[in-house]
């Protein structure tokens, strides 16, 4: 968190190695006395984020099951109108991705900012085509069909009135969820950006590496709860 | 001398690089998860999710090859369980909680119980409004009425924050009445006519209840518990064990009734806690309207349709 | 008590710096200064004069319902009701004056709770004084808390703009179906929601700050039972904000979406339930009672403890305490909507609320036993601390008639509910933040106050606020309901000496105002350790150096130890240790 990154000069690559943000040139800020207090606290301090963001979703799952519970014909008809191969998927891409990033923190673990490098751009180009799958196969169909939450609800082949609430239910949830698949794929990108330039990461110093893995892999850990509640249960 | 925490320390030079901190002191190591492990949990991760997919589809083909209605719980048990394991694995291996200090998993685990306690003491009044007195059951009812959009509320104006008239209509009953009315005026507009007779009204709703079920059709599957034939469209449809003199429909749930829909209607009387909606004779008077009269009309229009239409 | 003999790295040592009030590079540049310090102790400031700026406002509501409820029902000509004061009898809107009204009691309400109570404590007492108490330079991320304080600045700038657009009538619950149908406040509406979803921002990540500073940054010798009380308090806090939050975030982005889009989650119409938003809503806003508290009782702690010299009686049982409001805040909220629930829910949240009665009542029986053959100084702080004591157990113990389902069927939304809070809420932690602003003002700011004249204010607010709420107990008890601009003749005289005691409590304030003002202009200069602490804030200079603390801190003794050990900077002639022979009173 706190370290050298005011005033960056922007060096050439040859001058890369003297750049402050080069890894071996990272210190600690002044006030932790040393940079692993530094390094935990940071990680400490993601860990209680991501909890905040567990329960941001549970407000999204508590309206999912409240609902459920009132009208299980709405959300079983609900269900059937999503397309489990897309869900499926997009489970994949999101798993897929989890795994590039924690071998993204495993190579600057390593040092090898090449291979940090790669897993970050394939974990990028996952999070663009689960985005993709999400808008263009799924979003805009149903909602061209009319299939839309709340009042913009006009599909007129609803098998049950309450068919316009799961709607809401569902795009809320996903759609807070694909925003979150867009703030971590900014984090991440910063990450790539600050990996490529500085070369900024590297065994001891892989701080940001760490904690942007971490808020992707709670993208993961939700819509690994979603998937099968949207597209499974009926 | 300003405070600035940008005021660093930089750590000695001669360090070793693979020693994850360099700095000599007051660490204890990173785990370097090994790329073997990562692979192996990926397929893992990759193997549950296939298997809750199969199991869901699997539940599905059951139902209908062998004509058979599986309990919800099943499919929730099954895949909320096949959820967590995978939610523990990522957390475990891909968050590294296995080898990191306690204190993080510990925090998760607190906001778990919240999350829980949340989830719990919700459902506990949602969940059981009216158990207890029955005559608090007619002033408390879960979940609103559904009764569309038209409701105002006493005193107050509405009017910077309109919300799309239904006609008093649920809105997926509105927009089905909607696509009726569509289909009967394009019936008449293929015949000719500027206003739909009796006769397109009737093919329009054909028309209407082919695309309704279409899906059925498609998929070769047909509801269980969830739809509910009201028009006992299954038995012209073809549906094997749906023709035999048509079955009776299982229960004459409508989307005009809204709140049959829900699971323990028969518990209880409609409406929401009066005081929400002004005064309560109206609210009764509202409820009469929707519970009696659409009733009759669906007794009658899918025998209309049953016989005028010929494409059945 | 352990004695760390940790070797350690030579770290910077701060001999010559200045104090943090210090300004640097002339007139503009001191502002730039502050604007982007990373320093706790400036962050705390602002902090802490934001939060009183919005008091202020918050309160000029408070004195304009009490200056309307001076007098009873008006009846215009036409048989509309009027209020006496914004609507006079002949006005030509029937519903002005109830209008002005409800806008004027949301706004208290929306402001006292969101920009000034849940703040006040943690951010800016909490983030002058944590880490110097852990003996830390600073919080784990500083930049995070600059941070935190504009995106409190910007939520509260948010619910301003709502107010000086024409104020919002929703009360500050924003219940449903009210706060998504009422057309009057559309924007104004979306604005307030949209000020208190910002503010659940800045109040996450202060809490997010001080759970990893406690965590990380304790200093070289300080275990966790060497950490003082105000410590747990705000460490417990904290956990609350972290964990409660997000889901009023989460609430209020629905409320937004709802209103916008007319999604339906909350609305009847829909298949909604209105009462779901006020499942999610307490599930934030009963815990974030225990934040507005528990800040203040960890001041309580402190200021009982030094101003009685005594060792602070049961100190992990205060610890602990703590931290079972904390967890019991997550399994009470019902209690809050009993008419609203089924009667099954009630019972068990109603039987569940008694738990919190608990350790509170732990804490209390804790500090009077503190207190008992202690040496009490009296003046401001300690003053504060015993109306603490008194106004913070009335509103305790009124609260089981409301937790009881039965009796609080009866008493709902009625004066005694406001009676009861106002005890709870004002009794409690703005008693005990201006006390603790009193005992850490010479610390912040470096100069003493007029102790007469702090004397004289805390005299005049506990009568004065006495006068104001303990009426209203008894008009809710007689059948005055909440939120009415006008009532029946007989409530007159309970109404009257309401007011009266408002204006008592302004007078209150005003002293304190005038002997705050006066104690920076020309109070005298403060020693380092003028109550003779031994918390770890105290060792530094008064006020503070940047860096907090010379040298790094080595804790060697507990934060209460008085029996044993003199004060930092004090005089043992001052501060005189009791007699050898006769054994320390504590346990």
């Amino acid at each position: 968190m706190a370290t050298i990154d005011a005033n960056k000069p922007d060096l050439p690559a040859a001058g890369a190695k003297s750049h402050p943000l080069y890894w071996k040139n990272r210190g600690f800020a002044h006030h932790f006395r040393n940079a692993d207090e530094q390094f935990d606290a940071c990680k400490l301090g993601m860990w209680l984020f991501l909890t905040t963001e567990v329960l941001l979703f549970a407000g999204i799952f508590c309206a999912y099951a409240i609902f459920r519970m009132l009208y299980p014909d709405a959300w079983a008809a609900g269900s059937h109108h999503l397309d489990w191969r897309f869900g499926g998927l997009n489970t994949i891409v999101l798993l897929f991705s989890s795994w590039t990033v924690a071998s993204g923190v495993r190579a600057a673990q390593m040092g090898n900012n090449a291979a940090l490098i790669r897993n970050l751009v394939i974990t990028l180009i996952c999070a663009g085509l689960f985005v993709f799958i999400k808008l263009y196969f799924e979003y805009i169909p149903k909602l061209s069909a009319g299939k839309a939450p709340g009042t913009f609800f006009s599909y007129p082949y609803a098998h049950d009135p309450h068919e316009p609430l799961w709607w809401s239910v569902y795009y809320i949830g996903t759609g807070i969820h694909a925003l979150h698949v867009l703030i971590g794929a900014g984090l991440l990108s910063w990450v790539l950006v600050r990996a490529i330039r500085y070369e900024a990461y590297g065994p001891t110093e892989y701080t940001m590496v760490e904690t942007s893995a971490l808020y992707w892999h709670l993208v993961d850990l939700v819509w690994i709860f979603l998937f099968p509640l949207l597209y499974l249960i009926h | 001398m300003e405070h600035s925490i940008d005021d660093v320390h930089i750590p000695n030079p001669e360090f070793d690089p693979t020693d994850p901190h360099g700095l000599g002191h007051g660490h204890h190591g990173h785990h370097i998860i090994t790329a073997r492990t990562l692979m192996t949990v990926l397929l893992i991760l990759l193997f549950f999710t296939v298997l809750t997919v199969a199991l869901s589809r699997a539940e599905v083909w059951i139902q209908n090859t062998f004509d058979v209605v599986l309990p919800q719980w099943l499919n929730i048990i099954i895949a909320m369980s096949i959820a967590t394991v995978k939610a523990v694995l990522v957390g475990a291996y891909f968050m590294g909680l296995r080898f990191d200090k306690a204190l993080n998993s510990i925090i998760m685990l607190i906001c778990i119980a919240a999350v829980i306690c949340f989830l719990f003491f919700t459902s506990i009044d949602l969940g059981n409004r009216g158990a207890v007195s029955p005559l608090r059951a007619t002033v408390l009812s879960p979940g609103g009425t559904g009764y569309g959009l038209d409701r105002t509320y006493d005193g107050i104006s509405t009017a910077a924050s309109p919300r799309p008239s239904t006609s008093g209509l649920p809105i997926a009953e509105f927009r089905r009445k909607e696509r009726l009315a569509e289909l009967a005026m394009e019936e008449a507009h293929e015949h000719g006519r500027t206003e739909p007779t009796e006769a397109d009204v009737a093919a329009g709703e054909a028309e209407f209840w082919r695309i309704y079920y279409q899906d059925y059709v498609d998929k070769g599957k047909h509801p269980h518990r969830h739809e509910h034939d009201e028009h006992n469209y299954f038995a012209k449809l073809h549906f094997a064990h749906h023709d035999a003199d048509g079955i009776e429909p299982v229960s004459r749930i409508s989307l005009e009734n809204v709140a049959e829909s829900s699971p323990n209607y028969s518990k209880r009387l409609t409406g929401l806690t009066p005081g929400l909606f002004g005064d309560g004779s109206d609210h009764d008077a509202h409820g009469d309207t929707h519970n009696k009269s659409p009733n009759d009309n669906h007794d009658a229009a899918p025998a209309d349709t049953a016989e005028t239409d010929p494409d059945h | 008590m352990s004695t760390a003999d940790r070797t350690h790295e030579p770290d910077h040592d701060h001999h010559d710096e200045g104090s943090y009030l210090t300004p640097k590079y002339g007139a503009m540049g001191t502002v730039w200064d502050w604007m982007t310090t990373v320093d706790h102790k400036k962050i705390g400031v602002m902090y802490l004069f934001a939060v009183l700026f919005m008091f202020f406002l918050g309160g000029v509501a408070a004195l304009a319902v009490r200056l309307e409820l001076l007098e009873p029902v008006r009846v215009a000509a036409d048989g509309a009701i009027t209020g006496q004061l914004f609507a006079p009898a002949g006005a030509e809107s029937i519903n002005t004056g109830n209008q002005i009204y409800n806008r004027l009691f949301t706004l208290h309400g929306a402001i006292m709770v969101f920009m000034f109570i849940v703040p006040s404590v943690p951010a800016s007492l909490g983030n002058f004084f944590l880490p110097l108490m852990l003996g830390a330079k600073d919080v784990a991320f500083p930049r995070l808390n600059l941070f935190s304080w504009y995106i409190y600045v910007s939520g509260s700038i948010f619910g301003i703009l709502s107010i000086v657009l024409g104020g919002v009538d929703t009360g500050w619950t924003f219940y449903t179906p009210y706060s998504t149908t009422t057309d009057a406040d559309h924007w104004r509406v979306l604005l307030m929601v949209l000020a208190a979803f910002v503010l659940g921002f800045s109040s996450i990540l202060t809490g997010l700050n001080f759970i990893v500073t406690t965590h990380k940054l304790r200093a070289p010798g300080m275990g966790w039972f060497d950490m003082p009380l105000f410590i747990w308090a705000i460490y417990a806090t904290s956990i609350i904000q972290v964990l409660a939050t997000p889901v009023i975030g989460i609430t209020l982005l629905l409320l937004i979406f709802e209103r916008l889009f007319k999604v339906g989650i909350f609305d009847p119409g829909l298949g909604g339930d209105p009462v779901l938003y006020q499942h999610f809503f307490w599930f934030y806003s009963h815990p974030v009672v225990y934040v507005m508290i528990l800040p203040g009782m960890g001041i309580i702690s402190e200021l009982l403890s030094v101003h009685s010299r005594k060792q602070i009686f049961g100190y992990r049982a205060i610890a602990f305490s703590s931290l079972g409001i904390a967890a019991v805040s997550f399994i009470v909220w019902g209690h809050h909507m009993f008419t609203a629930m089924g009667e099954l829910a009630s019972a068990i949240f109603s039987a569940l609320t008694f738990l919190v009665a608990i350790p509170t009542a732990i804490k209390v029986f804790n500090w009077i036993t503190t207190l008992y053959k202690g040496s009490i100084a009296i003046n401001t702080p300690m003053l504060y601390a015993l109306s603490f004591l008194f106004l913070f157990s009335i509103g305790g113990l009124t609260g089981l008639p409301l937790g009881a389902l039965a009796t609080d069927l009866h008493l709902h939304d009625s004066y005694f509910v406001v009676a009861h809070f106002h005890y709870v809420m004002m009794g409690g932690t703005v008693i005990a933040f201006i006390g603790g602003i009193h005992h850490w003002w010479p610390k912040m700011f470096g100069r003493m106050y007029n102790e007469k004249a702090g004397m004289l204010g805390c005299v005049l607010v506990f009568i004065g606020f006495n006068l104001t709420f303990m009426t209203q107990f008894f008009l809710g008890t007689q059948g005055m309901p909440r939120r009415y601009a006008s009532y029946v003749d007989e409530f007159q005289f309970l109404h009257t000496l309401s007011t009266y005691g408002s204006w008592l409590i302004l007078a209150g304030f005003l002293v304190h105002l005038f002997n705050f003002i006066h104690s920076l202009v020309a109070g005298p200069k403060a020693p380092p350790n003028p109550w003779g602490g031994l918390t770890l804030e105290w060792e530094t200079e008064s006020p503070p150096i940047e860096h907090n603390f010379h040298h790094e801190v080595l804790v060697q003794h507990g934060p209460y130890d008085f029996d044993t050990v003199v004060p930092p900077h004090c005089d043992e002639r001052d501060f005189p240790l009791p007699p050898q022979d006769q054994p320390p009173a504590s346990h």
